[in-house]
């Protein structure tokens, strides 16, 4: 089966420089959904490039589906889709049409086969309708499934996508998750998720933590909120996952102190930093809802 | 101060984007602004800040029609792309020195307040802003935007791009902030700030929905899905209560939920 394998990679900017990731080694198979965890600057976003094959590693290898990214074999692009926090990032079209047309065009897909993929792709993302409007004038959350399209539309085996829901609003978030899950189904797609958002947690299936450039963690989802380390690794225990599970005793936001809320529903004060007006002692309440 | 929009209409080039808005922010306390992308709630910040003009009705603090000018910081999503002084220090006093505060007085204020938002001077006074984690660059830039103590807080997306730890240190931040200024927060992570919340407001076509508290809030997104998108879990551990649909619904945490579940046994 196909697979994107990082085999003890390490990288960095320039020789003079500390490496970014150090002896990282995984494997991603068709069909796959995982997260990946670590704090800014843990070396996430440089790990998606090097799984495009737009970086290439300093030292160990990165294949996708057997091919060496040093090889730079366009067929990686084809294999790897990458879609960026950003979407305004890759979308490069006027029109809606033109931008999905965008990376068939170049990677020289039959004009034929495109013009029946193009109204395909736009029709399962929703925006059929949309063929001929500038890109300019969708939303965010419109230019997000875009930005997805232009990368569905040339059949991958594998997505990375990083953070993508992070600028979505909740409606777009949920409707985003939706095609992404019926698309998996359907193309048995590899997915990695970078930073996935608490809400989608409890989606994946296993689980990668990135800190200080290395590897710390790869397993299932379920063990990663048992590891006694994730506090250290700045992973935040989502709601669902305590509700579902019950790991992680009281949540930050009902510590005991009354902090974070009133009984009467209203916001207490019980949490707040030192040098606020009424500001008890106490730990800051956390998020609620994972 | 007390916000209260009379038929507020906001829009750009003459054309209307949100409203018309009748309701009130009380302060001091953190308000939230939510809504669909594209719904007006930018628009809505910029009338509020003076940016734009109101399309009609207005805004007033009791009996007086509101002015904007001196009172507002609004600040954008990643405030902290704006720094543009070689020090944290420098940043912070800027808006003092640009009204005039002598040099010695700018700078004590500008310290106290540093340490307010969890950047002790003793440590962050001489750094370049763009050294800092992701975090303490935001609430740098934050602190940098309210440092002359304005009555009224705007904060676009002020969570968006940070990690958990950035997160949690700036809701705690905000919270306090909220104790003695009212901040209105446009936001699509409702969840986090919801138990600071003193009121919430959803935008997306016409009056827009007021609600003073967030179990109000909840229980209507409960009753109709359409209102806002809550978690499947949230949604789904309620319904295992068999809550009566008078009761307000559990906060959303695990624990909350829990202990209903305890009390109905």
């Amino acid at each position: 089966m196909a697979s994107l394998t990082f085999d003890r990679v390490t990288f960095s900017y320039g020789p003079q420089t500390s490496p970014i990731l150090g002896e990282v080694s995984f494997c991603l198979r068709k069909g796959e959904l995982v997260g990946l965890f670590g704090r800014n600057g843990s070396g996430k976003s440089t790990l998606t490039h090097l799984a495009a094959g737009l970086l290439l590693p300093t030292t160990g290898r990165v294949e996708v589906a057997g091919i060496d990214t040093t090889a730079r074999d366009p067929e990686i692009q084809r294999r790897v889709g990458l879609l960026f926090q950003d979407a305004d990032r890759q979308i490069v079209g006027v029109t809606v049409e033109e931008d999905l047309a965008f990376g068939p065009e170049n990677l020289g897909m039959e004009p034929g086969e495109m013009r029946a993929r193009v109204p395909e792709v736009a029709g399962r993302l929703g925006l059929g309708e949309y063929l001929r409007r500038p890109v300019v004038e969708l939303s965010g959350g419109m230019r997000q499934k875009l930005a997805l399209g232009g990368v569905l539309i040339m059949d991958p085996d594998f997505l990375i996508l990083d953070e993508p829901t992070s600028q979505l609003d909740p409606w777009a978030r949920r409707d985003f998750w939706e095609i992404l899950m019926e698309m998996r189904a359907e193309r048995d797609l590899g997915i990695l998720v970078v930073s996935p958002q608490a809400a989608d947690a409890e989606r994946l299936e296993r689980a990668m933590v990135l800190h200080g450039g290395r590897l710390v963690y790869d397993g299932g989802e379920g063990g990663l909120w048992r590891h006694p380390a994730i506090g250290e690794w700045g992973i935040r225990l989502p709601e669902s996952v305590r509700w579902r599970t019950g790991i992680g005793g009281q949540s930050r936001a009902d510590d005991g102190s009354g902090g974070g809320r009133r009984e009467d529903g209203g916001p207490g004060t019980a949490g707040l930093p030192a040098g606020w007006p009424g500001a008890p002692p106490g730990a800051p309440p956390g998020r609620v809802v994972g | 101060m007390n916000l209260q929009l009379e038929g507020l209409v906001a829009g750009r080039e003459g054309r209307a984007v949100v409203g018309p808005l009748t309701g009130a922010f009380p302060g001091p306390g953190l308000h939230l602004v939510v809504g669909r992308a594209g719904s007006g709630k930018t628009t809505l910040l910029m009338t509020l800040a003076g940016f734009l003009p109101a399309l009609s009705g207005g805004a007033r603090v009791g009996q007086e029609a509101w002015s904007a000018e001196g009172k507002v910081c609004l600040a954008f999503q990643n405030p902290e792309t704006l720094f543009f002084l070689p020090t944290v220090g420098e940043e912070v006093t800027y808006a003092l020195r640009a009204r005039g505060q002598p040099s010695g007085e700018a700078e004590a204020a500008g310290g106290e307040w540093l340490s307010r938002w969890g950047l002790p001077a003793q440590t962050f006074w001489g750094r370049n802003p763009l050294t800092l984690s992701g975090g303490e660059k935001r609430r740098a830039a934050l602190a940098a935007c309210t440092v002359f103590r304005p009555p009224l807080v705007l904060l676009d997306e002020p969570l968006a791009g940070l990690d958990a730890e950035g997160q949690d240190s700036l809701l705690a931040v905000l919270a306090g902030l909220a104790a003695e200024a009212l901040v209105i927060v446009v936001t699509h992570d409702v969840e986090a700030f919801l138990p600071h919340a003193r009121g919430l407001l959803v935008v997306g076509g016409g009056a827009g929905e007021w609600f003073g508290d967030g179990r109000l809030f909840l229980a209507a997104a409960l009753a109709r899905p359409d209102l806002f998108p809550l978690p499947d879990w949230f949604r789904a551990a309620v319904a295992g209560l068999g809550r009566p649909p008078e009761e307000p619904p559990p906060w959303p945490t695990a624990d909350a939920l829990r202990s209903a579940a305890t009390h109905r046994n």
